[in-house]
């Protein structure tokens, strides 16, 4: 058995609802034609009315086995059709039918199918086609030898109760269908989320084993220098940092938000002052572009920080042509010129020029004593196109609209209501022949009007003004009366009981727009009046059910079909929020892997060659080598238990208060990201405090979220006496 | 005499700890064992008082359960430390780790350190309790305000005396609330497999410059 996979699991539960209408449909089918078999060709009986018993229990067995009803729909409609066509030939009694073709109560079924399987307008034209061919055989001998009038008003009753069912089929089918895809796509993307994460857990795990090895070297060599063990470890240090920037497995390309996030981080790190604006939306870039862009960035904000001296620094992310990215950093420092690069400029040009030149790309620097620099960083993906396999996917995350679950209170379903209204007002007219007197009738459809109007006022307001909902029933209940004051006595007045359709519609308009307790009581009241109409009028026990059940059948379906899309609703909120969150986690994770690989090029530049002097045997180090070792290791210390708290700048001036004595410790009890305020603000109080010849131990710790001291600073001065800063979420002092 | 035993996955770190007690002279810690895991460790059991052990093993066993291992064959725990995650230090010290000390200081602090642990004393260090302030989930659950506003100062760097000094009450009331802080910590058990948990540790994690996650 071949499952199937194409309708989602919401989907396929629309087609079981179907099914079972028509297998509940033969029960009312059942009765009719138990009165109208004996004059009914046995041919005609076995294979049109068998085919339908076998069509209508098979569809129910396939539908539940989980697979598409399409054929056995087909087979169905198809069945109905050829009995419609076929009856009059069927019929096999001189005398007139004394009932209506019993084929009848399928046809609707039959729209109702076709509207499922083949779509909308297959139904509607089904069921207009249906119609008419009915009201023709109504109107022979073998359908009860109707009048045009009566066989009109068939037709109407028709057409307009497959179109309820059908519009309302369409808006429960349309809601499931986007449900079924928000929470495959939801699905799809918490998975990739879930891999993505494992993968990561595996990155740090491997960073962390680095920096082990990394840091124990250091504390090795600056201990017990000139060993052949620590030797062997230092080899041990510099093979695992290799391993670990080697090129990684086949990488999905980076987007223009993540790109973002990825200069914001570097550049906030350094620059805490940065303005950031950036239009980049629809883009992918190569992960290994994403890398190197970061590399360069992150060496012009260091330039910035350490030689510009500048009051603001713009960062502008732009994407001039499809495909392109554009980076410019400008700051209003104090410039250089070009022509004459001081040395320390030489970093600048080999650093970013060359690298930006390594992946395509291309680097300006513009700058003139005084005058503050800007360099322009550009990439272009001529040829160099992200995998297609992956691209679309990524844009399918932005571009895919979540769709609204179609409300009452839409246009298209307010004009419904009318038309059903207005068609049951048709009904009484071509009825007026079978009441007593006309004014009433005219009365109660005033009413009616009135009482639609009520119904469907501010409709976009949920729920409903009580008030309004209580005089919708008393005006339907005013109508019942009028309506029943001039019925026929002892006699089925046919079309002329037009109004319990219209009972039936605005009641259910009233429980979905929020009130169904009023909705309820109305329906109560209504049967409770027809039930006492019916009894005094000596109509059958059929018949009283025929005026006061319907409209309450109809209630409990409409009941059933809101709660049902109550909770689809909220299932849909649902997938939606988990669709969010895992593109959330997708886009973090993405840039952390691009941050890696910026911090591992930071890493070897920083200790590699200190490394590298370790691992060989015959060198001796020096005391200042063993010195500096330690060095490292506590200024990797601090970058990995509190990056929070240090930027580049800062984490020099701690080295050199270090090397004069100085203890300093930082302390992260926080573990997330310090508003920007006080980064730049602490920046600040650390370098002075650390310049300060008289301190002798400074501790800045970041607090945990929710104290009121966001940071705090304490310095030690060499008498014993000690300064307090407390910063506040702004980067105010707070505490001294 | 106190017989000291390292665990470390490092060679380089167990020869030169050696080395670097001989050159150090008038202290009673003579190192007699040393292994690459718990698990070798155990099997030899040397007759050693107090085990340094490294929190970043390399057949990737949890801190916690190696602390308690150890504690449970009746040897006294001292986490030497690199700089590992802060993570991992808290699991050491729900694990009942006694104390912890860095490998890059200098060997006399690490010497006094051992003896302290030897002597049975609870050690209250900085890096100890910043790494409890930093479990804010804990803090908020299971610490009074008296004892969070000593942990904050005593984290924020304050020696004993200032913290007493600014909140006027007494040395040993500073020292008894960090103790009590201390064990408290120790004793609750923390299972660390609800989905909060694994958030927060890969936010720990995440934490290498300059990664730091967007909140």
């Amino acid at each position: 058995m071949k499952l199937n996979l194409q309708a989602g699991q919401l989907t396929a539960w629309v087609e079981r609802g179907v099914a079972l209408f028509c297998l509940g449909t033969l029960i009312p089918a059942a009765f009719g034609a138990a009165a109208q078999i004996p004059y009914l060709a046995p041919w005609w009986t076995i294979s049109i009315g068998g085919g339908i018993v076998i069509t209508s229990i098979g569809m129910m067995i396939f539908s539940f086995l989980g697979r598409r009803l399409r054929g056995w729909a087909l087979v169905y409609v198809a069945l109905v059709s050829i009995g419609l066509i076929t009856w009059p030939i069927a019929w096999q009694s001189a005398a007139p039918a004394t009932s209506s073709p019993w084929l009848w109560v399928c046809l609707g079924v039959a729209a109702v199918c076709l509207a499922v399987t083949s779509g909308t307008a297959w139904g509607f034209g089904y069921a207009i086609a249906a119609g008419l061919l009915f009201a023709v055989v109504r109107m022979t001998p073998s359908g009860q030898g109707a009048t045009l009038l009566g066989a009109v008003q068939d037709m109407i009753v028709l057409v307009m109760n497959s179109s309820v069912v059908i519009v309302a089929l369409g808006v429960v089918g349309n809601a499931f269908k986007s449900l079924d895809e928000i929470e495959y796509a939801s699905h799809r993307e918490s998975t990739a989320a879930a891999i993505d994460e494992a993968l990561l857990e595996e990155r740090h795990r491997l960073d962390g084993i680095v920096h082990d090895e990394v840091m124990t070297t250091l504390v090795a060599a600056a201990q017990n220098a000139n060993d052949a063990h620590v030797s062997a470890q230092a080899q041990r240090a510099v093979d695992r940092l290799a391993e670990a920037e080697a090129p990684a497995e086949a990488r999905l390309p980076v987007t223009g938000d993540q790109l973002n996030w990825l200069v914001t981080d570097v550049v906030g790190a350094l620059v805490p002052q940065a303005k950031i604006t950036s239009s980049l939306d629809e883009l992918a870039v190569p992960q290994h572009v994403a890398s190197t862009l970061g590399m360069v960035v992150r060496e012009v904000a260091l330039n910035v920080a350490k030689h510009s001296q500048a009051k603001n620094v713009e960062v502008t992310l732009a994407s001039p042509t499809p495909g392109e990215v554009l980076i410019s950093i400008a700051d209003d420092g104090v410039g250089f010129d070009p022509e004459q690069v001081p040395k320390r400029r030489l970093g600048l040009q080999v650093s970013v020029v060359y690298r930006m030149w390594a992946i395509g790309g291309h680097a300006e620097i513009l700058s003139k004593p005084g005058e503050g620099t800007t360099v322009n960083l550009s990439w272009g993906s001529s040829g160099e196109q992200p995998k297609v396999a992956t691209e679309p996917e990524v844009k399918e995350h932005r571009t895919r609209r979540m769709p609204e679950i179609p409300e009452l209170t839409r246009p298209p379903l307010i004009r419904l209501i009318w038309i059903v209204v207005v068609l049951q007002f048709l009904l009484g007219w071509t009825s007026l022949d079978r009441v007593t007197l006309a004014w009433p009738v005219f009365a109660a459809q005033v009413l009616a009007i009135i009482a639609t109007v009520v119904t469907l006022r501010r409709s976009d307001k949920n729920p409903m003004n009580l008030a309004a909902a209580w005089t919708v029933v008393g005006l339907l209940i005013g109508v019942t009366l009028l309506v029943q004051s001039v019925l026929p006595e002892h006699d089925w007045p046919g079309y002329a009981t037009w109004h319990s359709t219209v009972v039936m519609v605005l009641l259910v308009a009233v429980l979905v727009r929020g009130r169904e307790r009023v909705a309820w009581v109305g329906v109560g009241l209504y049967a409770l009046v027809s039930a006492v109409w019916a009894i005094t009028q000596g109509l059958g026990a059929g018949d009283v059910l025929r005026v006061g059940f319907g409209p309450f059948s109809w209630m409990l379906v409409a009941q059933l079909l809101q709660t049902w899309l109550i909770e689809m609703a909220d299932r849909m909120t649902a997938s939606r929020r988990s669709s969010a969150a895992a593109n959330r986690a997708i886009a973090q994770s993405f840039s952390k892997m691009v941050l890696r690989d910026v911090w591992l090029t930071q890493l070897r530049a920083q200790v590699g060659p200190l490394l590298t002097r370790i691992a060989d045997p015959n060198y001796e180090l020096t005391q200042a080598e063993r010195d500096a070792c330690l060095a490292q290791e506590s200024r990797l210390r601090d970058a990995m238990r509190a990056g929070n708290l240090v930027t580049e700048l800062t984490s020099d001036a701690i080295e050199v208060a270090r090397g004069r004595g100085v203890d300093v410790r930082l302390v992260d009890s926080r573990g997330t990201r310090l508003p920007e305020d006080v980064r730049a603000a602490l920046t600040q109080h650390l370098s002075r405090l650390l310049t300060d010849s008289n301190t002798k131990k400074v501790v800045a710790r970041a607090a945990p979220e929710g104290y009121d001291d966001v940071v705090t600073v304490l310095a030690v001065r060499e008498d014993g006496t000690s300064e307090l800063v407390g910063l506040d979420a702004r980067g105010q002092v707070n505490t001294r | 005499m106190i017989n000291t035993a390292v665990i470390d996955d490092h060679e380089a770190i167990r020869i030169g700890m050696s080395a670097a007690l001989k050159t150090q002279p008038g202290h009673e810690v003579t190192l007699v064992a040393g292994a690459a895991t718990v698990d070798e460790f155990l099997e030899r059991m040397p007759e050693a008082e107090v085990v340094l052990l490294d929190l970043q093993l390399d057949d990737g066993s949890d801190p916690l359960v190696n602390a308690e291992r150890l504690i449970e064959s009746g040897y006294k725990v001292l986490v030497y430390s690199i700089a590992d995650n802060v993570r991992l230090l808290r699991r050491a010290l729900a694990g009942g780790a006694a104390g912890v000390c860095r490998k890059a200081e200098p060997i006399s602090v690490t010497i006094a350190s051992i003896e302290a642990v030897a002597d049975g004393q609870v050690v209250i260090s900085q890096e100890i309790l910043a790494a409890i302030e930093g479990d804010a989930s804990y803090v908020a659950a299971n610490l009074g305000p008296r004892e969070r506003e000593v942990l904050a100062l005593y984290a924020g760097g304050f020696e004993v005396p200032e913290v007493a000094e600014r909140l006027t009450i007494t040395e040993n009331s500073v020292k008894e609330y960090l103790k009590r802080i201390r064990v408290k910590y120790t004793n609750v058990n923390r299972p660390a497999a609800s989905k909060l948990d694994l958030f927060r540790r890969a936010i720990e994690d995440g934490i290498v410059p300059p990664v730091e996650p967007h909140q």
